[in-house]
């Protein structure tokens, strides 16, 4: 136990194949159910948020919130599929954390991911080489930063704000980046948001063509595609989601009378220079260790790793030999969420973190389904259910091409 | 001519309610001939993106510059009603 962090995790909130909401992405967690089915077309297997209908959100999940119902739906109308996720997880985060009370000038806005919607721009595209017109609200959604701008708008948030980019990794910059401010005491309180990417027929050719995205062959049940550090493993399946941490400073916390969920007890976000798709084994090492460094503990004082694990044979083979590399004989139980909710690519650091946090306050660590015994790397991966595990410090990590990687330590609260 | 400027008058009418959720179809009237978009609270992107949708469903090719300025509903209905033929179906 650190008992020390000075950065609390005040409110969370999550939107993703397992449901709208941290309670029913945790009851997902927990009975191991995996959100994967095929694409429309077939090609491809995806976890879409499908539970989430933003007419229904805005009359049942919407409460609480500072602007009445025709100023939402009309914030929600200049809004892409993107930012309809990050509002729903945002303003869970944002009743969860009370901050109705908090002076909307200390409250500091980070929203994770770059090129949010690029299915966007597909859609603009067609349409203007079908009538000739481009719609004037395009110059304003196709800036990820629009994201920023309605989420302060209908938390009427006055603190700082900005997007971070840093591909996959985005949600665990944008947590580094939060867990600075406010550990730093620029600000009190910072939301951090993990933003849906939503890919368009673009990117699922590129991410298939790169030999990262899984194809979905004939005959193969969807469910069982996304294989983390199984010796089938055979690239990522694309997920869709969104989350939101609040994270507020201890005294700040403390001053206003709210309890802590759990605490950030260490972040990192370093660069491999390496301006490519392959993960760098001593970059992940280094990002680990440093934030085991930033919390104050040693590698044997973690309960639980949630691992980046996409499913692809080179990210799991690296990131294994990563973690075997710092926890060594002792490693903890090993999982990785991206089997039941997909790859939710920017969304990911904060999604997970979310998740790992859920695990914690619940003691039990999800399963990993489709690991079977031929595993590829000797790591302590949980087996196919969840089970029950009392920790109180968990790792969780978040790559990214380009050279990026990312760890975060989080502890329970109570 | 008056089959076709109602015809313009309702997908105007259509275009404002789906672009401003707080309007209603009661709010547009053809017989108020000062009401603006502005004071239904459009701003300059939804004035515009009303513009473009109507134009691009009545087929009208032409510079945007040549369509602002329009100050009153009626003047807009008035308009693209002149810029495009009644051609059924076409919306």
């Amino acid at each position: 136990m650190t008992g020390f962090s000075e950065v609390i995790v005040s409110g969370m909130g999550a939107v993703s194949a397992l449901g709208v909401g941290s309670d029913a992405l945790r009851e997902g967690l927990e009975a191991t159910r995996c959100g994967i089915v095929a694409s429309p077309s077939g090609e491809w297997a995806m976890a879409p948020a499908s539970g989430f209908d933003l007419g229904h959100w805005m009359t049942s999940g919407a409460d609480g919130l500072p602007v009445d119902r025709t100023q939402l739906r009309r914030l929600l109308q200049q809004g892409t599929r993107s930012s309809h996720l990050s509002v729903a997880s945002a303003s869970e985060a944002w009743t969860g954390a009370g901050l109705q009370e908090v002076d909307p000038a200390s409250i500091a806005l980070v929203v994770g991911g770059n090129n949010l919607s690029p299915d966007l721009f597909e859609t603009a595209r067609r349409r203007r080489e079908q009538t000739g017109w481009v719609s004037a609200r395009y110059a304003i959604q196709s800036q990820d930063s629009h994201q920023v701008g309605i989420l302060a708008e209908l938390f009427g948030i006055r603190g700082p704000g900005w997007t971070a980019g840093a591909a996959s990794a985005s949600g665990m910059a944008a947590l580094f980046q939060g867990w600075l401010l406010v550990r730093s005491r620029a600000t009190p309180v910072c939301m951090v948001v993990g933003a849906a990417t939503t890919p368009s027929r673009l990117e699922f050719e590129g991410f298939s063509t790169l030999g990262a995205m899984a194809n979905l062959g004939t005959g193969v049940d969807p469910a069982s595609l996304c294989r983390p550090f199984d010796a089938g493993h055979q690239g990522f399946v694309w997920g869709e989601g969104a989350a939101c941490l609040v994270l507020e400073h201890a005294d700040h916390a403390s001053r206003r009378g709210v309890a802590p969920l759990g605490f950030v007890a260490g972040a990192s976000l370093i660069m491999s220079p390496n301006n490519g798709p392959e993960p760098t084994l001593e970059g992940e090492i280094r990002a680990m260790s440093q934030a085991l460094g930033a919390a104050g503990i040693t590698a044997g004082q973690v309960g639980h790793i949630n691992a980046h694990g996409t499913g692809t044979p080179e990210g799991d083979n690296v990131e294994a030999e990563a973690i075997l590399s710092v926890f060594g004989d002792g490693c903890p139980p090993v999982n990785a969420t991206k089997a039941l909710v997909g790859h939710t690519l920017s969304a990911a650091g904060v999604l997970e973190a979310v998740a790992t946090l859920l695990q914690l306050r619940g003691r039990f660590v999800h399963g990993n389904p489709n690991f079977g015994k031929d595993q590829s790397q000797p790591l302590n991966l949980v087996g196919p259910h969840s089970r029950a595990l009392d920790s109180r410090l968990a790792l969780s990590n978040g790559f990214g091409f380009g050279g990026f990687n990312g760890s975060i330590v989080l502890e329970r609260a109570d | 001519m008056v089959e076709h400027r109602q015809r313009v008058f309702e997908l105007v009418r259509a275009q404002i309610i789906s672009i401003l959720p707080g309007v209603a179809a009661e709010d547009i009237r053809e017989d108020d001939t000062a009401i603006r978009m502005v004071d239904l609270g459009a701003n300059s992107v939804d004035r515009t993106d009303v513009l473009i949708n109507c134009m691009e469903s009545l087929g009208i090719r032409m510079p945007l510059h040549e369509a602002r300025g329009l100050g009153t509903i009626r003047e807009l209905v008035e308009f693209l009603a002149r810029h495009s033929t009644p051609t059924p179906g076409r919306q």
